[in-house]
């Protein structure tokens, strides 16, 4: 649990922050140039707030009023940069092994051996980091800094410069860590969707100030961010487990929670556990069970969250996992949606896309 | 070629301790006092390094011979070098040393003396002074007079022999004395004047004729005692070694003349 | 006078060791020019180019004026080590270390920009204090430029000569360089030997500044990120 209490300015720009940040995954989002990186600076101890306090786990790592700050190699706080910032001079397993030698002795520390299973990477140890690609880099560098046996992970836009298949796998294993090792993660981002599925409070950011902070959905679907809201599109990303592979025309089968999704087919997937991913305007909601439609996918199932604004309202609903929609407010109101009532959720087999969910265990 | 310096050199602990180890070495041999400086004329230095290792013989104490032109060691004395003995080609340097005292005057000896002779290529015919200038056509090498003493006493003869004017334009003024004899063995000039003893150091060139010393002002080498030498006796039985007998040889040999008292 | 073998290894041996304390003290100017960008900079940056725009007899004479027993440093050095500096190979390391200096403190300043500063960061959130981050991550990233700077240093040291002959002397065995010895060797008619000692300079020289092209260029082909 972090409590923050700092302000710090650098030319034109300014940040004052005063926040606390639960254990779990916490997410801090913003546009570019609010702040969000600057916050994990300080956090880690790479930047030095102008004044204020900030504390880990009722630990003090940076008082004003006491001249104190803890330098960042004594703070066990470990940092994931947006492109890795692997050492080119050791191989893969050097730099996880780099990790794993200065960190701090605590109990949280994994073993490099552990790590590579875990994410996967055991068979790149010798490689040379130069000929990684975007997704391997990503969890080397996860590797690297779970090894030194953080307490707390910031990951600083870890997934920005992947395409969407790979930005879908590496939130799997972020996911899947958090779950492993239960260690706690403050995520940055500016991807609506990203937070809303790993975090379970997100603080906003904007030119320097906190303008919300609260659970994701209420605060990233629903009121009062303005222009900030103004993203793309929302996903939602599902755990699944494939039943039938499919083929060429053939769609394949994915066992979501207690339903069965029509997918594309997945022959290209060699993992059984794979994600679904779909767009919150993909869906269709219905009170009534529609006949006779080309949509394969009808499921039934409770709507779990609603938020809505002036600008855009979604819908959550629980297929196991939560999954977005959007609506209008009007089509809210004509179906009389609420939070208790179940609907119908219909969507093309093509608004789906897999993803392999690869987490090898020992 | 993969080049690769692994980390673990950088931080190997053989490294560290080569490291120390020379580290060590340089603090321990750092000065030492128990040695004579003598500070020689590069032109004189191989006479004078025969005659300071007899000197080391019978007197148990190294000779570090300092060896360069005469002008840069004076400045060295008078930026205050730890020097023991000057032995110099020319009294100009001496004289300067005199003058801002950082030289016994009593101590001043006049060591040996050079001569002046005309060179040619080796084939060519030998003659006399002045006439083998004026005979043999082409350009005659001499030390620049306004850079090196040798060519103020060449001029010194030439203009006293009569002949100055006449062969001024072919005159060949070079760097230092032995860029002169050089210009001879190469071919840049025919003729040239030079010390006797560059003549006999340098090769393919051959003593045409000697200039009778009368001519020119005497080219002495003198030798003295530095003013701030903490070694005084052992310095002024170093010069006074400088005339003996052993020494006398040896500089004839190299083609020098020791000066009687 | 000395022999041939004598003058190669007096050279190398008083290069190596200008080199070597060198190397520290130009590693460090280097890293608070490029990782602490100081208010003085300009100052030091000066300072650490004059031995270029100066002649080398005048830093030799300088050098020996405050260094001679007389001198304003010659009555510390004499407490320090109980003995003078000048007109000893350690006076000749220090000429060579002088002159290279502008080279290898140049040369170290590519070598540490080419360091990416965040791999420094990462490596300081992974627990390696700034210290062991200099050591096993700047370091080894910028090994190759920093080599290459220690090369032309050696080759800048073994040429010295104008500084070298006031300061330290010329005197065969102690400190007759490669350079002094191939002067002096032909102010007294010895050409042969002369000519002999200048191959073995061309091809010392050559042989270092083949291996620091070699680095170079490896260098510029990205290496670092």
């Amino acid at each position: 649990m972090i409590k923050l209490d700092l302000a710090i300015a650098r030319g034109d720009f300014h940040l004052e922050i005063n926040a606390s940040l639960e254990s779990g995954i916490s997410a801090i989002f913003g546009p570019s140039g609010s702040g969000k990186s600057t916050t994990l600076a300080c956090i880690a101890g790479l930047m030095q707030p102008d004044s204020g306090s900030i504390a880990l786990d009722g630990e003090s790592l940076f008082d004003s009023n006491e001249n104190l700050h803890v330098s960042p190699e004594n703070r066990s706080v470990g940092l994931v940069f947006q492109d890795g910032a692997l050492f080119p001079h050791l191989d893969v397993q050097g730099n996880i092994e780099f990790g794993a030698k200065f960190g701090g002795a605590n109990s949280r520390k994994v073993y490099p051996d552990e790590l590579m299973k875990l994410l996967g990477i055991h068979d790149l140890a010798e490689r040379d980091i130069a000929g990684l690609s975007g997704g391997e880099r990503q969890r080397v560098a996860l590797a690297r800094s779970l090894a030194a046996g953080p307490r707390v992970l910031l990951l600083d836009e870890p997934v920005a410069s992947l395409d969407a298949r790979l930005r879908t796998t590496v939130l799997g294993y972020l996911k899947e860590i958090h779950r492993e090792l239960g260690i706690p993660m403050i995520y940055v981002s500016h991807n609506v969707s990203e937070i809303v599925h790993l975090a379970e409070q997100v603080i906003v950011l904007d030119h320097g100030t906190v303008v919300a902070n609260g659970p994701p959905r209420a605060v990233l679907l629903g009121q009062g961010i303005g222009q900030l809201a103004n993203f793309e599109d929302v996903e939602s990303y599902l755990s699944g487990t494939l039943v039938d592979r499919g083929s060429g025309d053939r769609s394949a089968r994915v066992k979501v929670g207690n339903y069965e999704f029509v997918t594309p087919s997945a022959e290209h997937i060699d993992s059984d556990e794979v994600i679904v991913t779909i767009r919150a305007s993909d869906v269709i909601v219905a009170t009534e069970l529609p006949r006779a439609i080309s949509a394969r996918n009808v499921i039934s199932a409770p709507c779990v969250d609603l938020t809505q604004s002036e600008e855009r309202s979604f819908a959550t609903f629980d297929v196991g996992e939560p999954l977005v929609v959007e609506l209008t407010s009007s089509a809210i109101a004509e179906l009389e949606l609420s939070i208790g009532v179940s609907a119908h959720l219909v969507f093309k087999t093509t608004s789906l896309t897999l993803t392999p969910r690869g987490i090898l265990r020992s | 070629m993969v080049f690769r310096i692994p980390a673990s050199f950088v931080r190997s602990r053989r490294l560290q301790f080569a490291l120390l180890f020379v580290v060590g070495l340089m603090l321990i041999s750092c000065g030492g006092n128990d040695r004579l400086v003598v500070s020689t004329a590069a032109s004189i230095g191989d006479a004078v390094s025969e005659i300071a290792v007899e000197f080391e013989k019978s007197e148990s104490i190294h000779v570090a011979l300092n060896l360069s032109g005469s002008n840069a060691l004076a400045s060295q004395v008078d930026v205050g070098a730890p020097v023991d003995v000057v032995l110099f080609a020319g009294s100009g340097p001496m004289n300067r040393l005199l003058a801002s005292g950082n030289v016994e005057p009593k101590s001043v000896e006049k060591i040996v003396e050079n001569r002046l002779a005309v060179i040619g290529r080796s084939g060519a015919e030998a003659g006399s002074f002045p006439e083998l200038l004026t005979s043999i056509g082409g350009k005659i090498a001499i030390a620049d007079p306004g850079l090196a003493p040798a060519g103020s006493y060449a001029e010194e003869a030439m203009r006293s022999a009569d002949v100055y004017e006449a062969v001024e334009s072919r005159l060949l003024p070079t760097l230092d004395v032995r860029a002169a004899a050089a210009a001879v063995q190469s071919g840049g000039a025919d003729l040239g004047i030079v010390y006797v003893t560059d003549a006999m150091a340098v090769d393919a060139v051959n003593i045409l004729t000697m200039i009778p010393p009368e001519s020119h002002s005497p080219i002495i080498y003198p030798a003295a005692v530095v003013a701030g030498s903490s070694q005084q006796e052992l310095s002024s039985r170093f010069v006074a070694f400088l005339r003996s007998d052993f020494a006398k040889s040896v500089f004839e040999r190299h083609g020098f003349v020791p000066v009687d008292r | 006078m000395s022999s041939e073998g004598e003058v190669i290894l007096l050279s190398l041996r008083v290069a190596a060791l200008a080199m070597v304390g060198l190397v520290p003290i130009s590693l460090g100017i280097a890293w608070l020019l490029v990782r602490r960008n100081p208010r003085g900079r300009w100052l030091i940056e000066a300072l650490v180019s004059m031995p270029l725009a100066l002649p080398p007899v005048v830093i030799g004479f300088g050098l020996l004026w405050l260094f001679s027993p007389t001198g304003p440093l010659g009555e510390v050095i004499d407490s320090l080590f109980g003995g003078d500096l000048v007109f000893t190979w350690f006076a000749a390391s220090l000429a060579s270390a002088i002159v290279a200096l502008p080279l290898v403190v140049r040369t170290f300043v590519i070598a540490l920009e080419a360091v990416d500063p965040r791999l420094e960061l990462a490596s300081r959130s992974l627990g390696a204090g700034p210290w062991r981050t200099f050591a096993y991550v700047t370091i080894p990233i910028a090994a190759r430029g920093l080599l290459a700077g220690v090369l032309i240093g050696f080759v800048r040291a073994l040429s010295e000569f104008g500084a070298t002959i006031v300061v330290a002397g010329n005197i065969p065995g102690q400190t007759q360089t490669l350079p002094l010895a191939i002067f002096t060797r032909i102010q007294t008619g010895d050409d042969s030997v002369a000519i002999r000692l200048v191959v073995i300079s061309v091809v010392l020289a050559l042989v270092s500044l083949l291996l620091h092209n070699r680095l170079v260029s490896r260098l510029a082909s990205g290496r670092s990120r």
